[in-house]
Formats: structure tokens, sequence, C-alpha cells
């Protein structure tokens, strides 16, 4: 992974995998990753911060040999996300009038739907798949490990949203 | 499948999602959290009961409306 080789030459001492090091090395694919995939500026710099700060609690436990720390923070940021918006979605259907919904715009015949739209129209299960695939250049072992899925599963989902993209974006195979 | 083996046109749309990062600090802040939570728009609760406005003059008007259709019901029974 190209990435985490930014941080292995310095991986001699323990610095490598200091708190600063990481963030300044991780907190723009991150914020991509979120970003992307939630489409909230707010969530997804509090997402940020968060998967840092956690990090930070269970530095101790991750072992640097045998899994890779990008995958590790990913996954980490993707809980984090996965839950704040099942904690926003559970307050929403609580107190419907608090939050503005993210209308689905409707689309006319002559107007092209933005990648933007498109995206956010995907299943989540699939967005989040498409999103590592194209954005992170990832490969599906390390997806399957980011989304705690197996790889088979990857290709399903990859292949499903794909064919739904073209679908939407009205691209020819 | 990887980056590769996508078709060169769904590429092309794929790349035109480009996401400016924002300054992040490391450490958190719930001050400035609870502050951007109260900020953060919310829909008009009044729309909810149908209140706009014009609902205003209704709201005094309709009081008025219904005494006078109770005061003059006794005279259909006259």
């Amino acid at each position: 992974m190209s990435s985490n080789k930014e941080v292995i030459p310095i991986a001699e001492n323990k610095d490598a995998y200091s708190l600063e090091v990481l963030f300044v090395t991780y907190k723009t694919p991150i914020y991509h990753f979120v970003y992307r995939y939630c489409q909230d500026e707010q969530l997804s710099l509090d997402i940020v911060q968060d998967t840092f700060i956690r990090f930070s609690k269970y530095q101790n436990s991750f072992d640097g040999e045998k899994s890779n720390i990008k995958t590790y923070l990913f996954r980490m940021a993707y809980q984090l996300m996965i839950n704040r918006l099942k904690r926003r979605d559970r307050l929403h259907k609580l107190l419907p009038f608090l939050y503005i919904q993210n209308q689905k715009q409707i689309v006319s015949s002559e107007d092209r739907i933005s990648i933007q739209e498109a995206i956010q129209q995907l299943p989540t299960d699939q967005r989040a798949v498409i999103i590592l695939t194209y954005y992170h250049d990832l490969s599906q072992k390390d997806i399957s490990l980011i989304l705690e899925i197996p790889v088979g599963t990857v290709k399903s989902r990859l292949h499903a949203a794909l064919k739904k993209l073209r679908k939407l974006l009205e691209v020819d195979e | 499948m990887s980056k590769k083996d996508i078709p060169k046109e769904l590429n092309d749309r794929l790349a035109e999602f480009k996401v400016e990062v924002p300054e992040i600090p490391l450490k958190r802040s719930k001050m400035e959290r609870f502050a951007n939570w109260i900020y953060a728009p919310a829909k008009d609760p009044l729309e909810a009961l149908g209140i706009k406005e014009n609902s205003l003059p209704k709201l005094i008007g309709y009081p008025f409306v219904i005494l006078l259709i109770l005061f003059a019901m006794p005279i259909l029974f006259i």
C-alpha cells in the first residue's frame, strides 16, 4: 500500500506511529472517505478527530507487524461514522422537525445527474466499496478488512455498485 | 476488479467528485461541536402545524367566527 510506505522509513523508531505523524499522513484520506460517504462536512470533521482520539486510546493494542495502519484507521473511521449515522437516524425519527432532510433531487430527463448525487443514491453497503476502490485505490482484501466483510461480498457489491452507477449516470458499458 | 478496470467514461465521471479539506485540528472541542449542532440548519417546527405567514390573522379571527356561529345558533330554533 503506497501511503503506508510513507510511514515505514521512520518506523524504526516508535515515532512512526505517533499520533501527530499519523494525523498528518492520514487526516486527508480519512476525511475524503468519510465526506464522500456522508457528504456532511461537520460530521466528516468530527469523525476524523474521533478516529485519532480513539486510536490514541487503543494505540497499545495495535500491532504494526500483524496489521496495516491505514486499514486499521480506515476501519476505525468507518465504524465511528456508521455509529454516528445510526444515532442521527434514530434522533431524526424521534425529532424529525430538527433536521432538514437530504432531499433527493428530482432530475429531469434533460438534466445530468451529478456524481455526488449518484453516489448518495447508492445503497450504503455498495457506496463504501466503490469509494474505497476508486478514490483510495485499495485492494479488495483491504476493503474486506475495513468493512469487515468477506472478499467475495466486496466483489459482488462492487459489481452491483458499478452497474447502478452506470445506470444512474447513463454511462455505456 | 480494481480502479483500472473501471470503464473510462465512468472513470471520468467519478473523477469529477472533488473534495476540499478544511483545516482539521487534532484536538476536538466539545463546546465547538455543541455550537455547530445548535447552529445547524433545522426545519421550521411551525411548518408541521401548518402555521404560515397568513396564519396569525386567521388565528385571531377564527374564535370570533366561532362565537358568532354559536350566538347565531338559537336563531335557528326560534
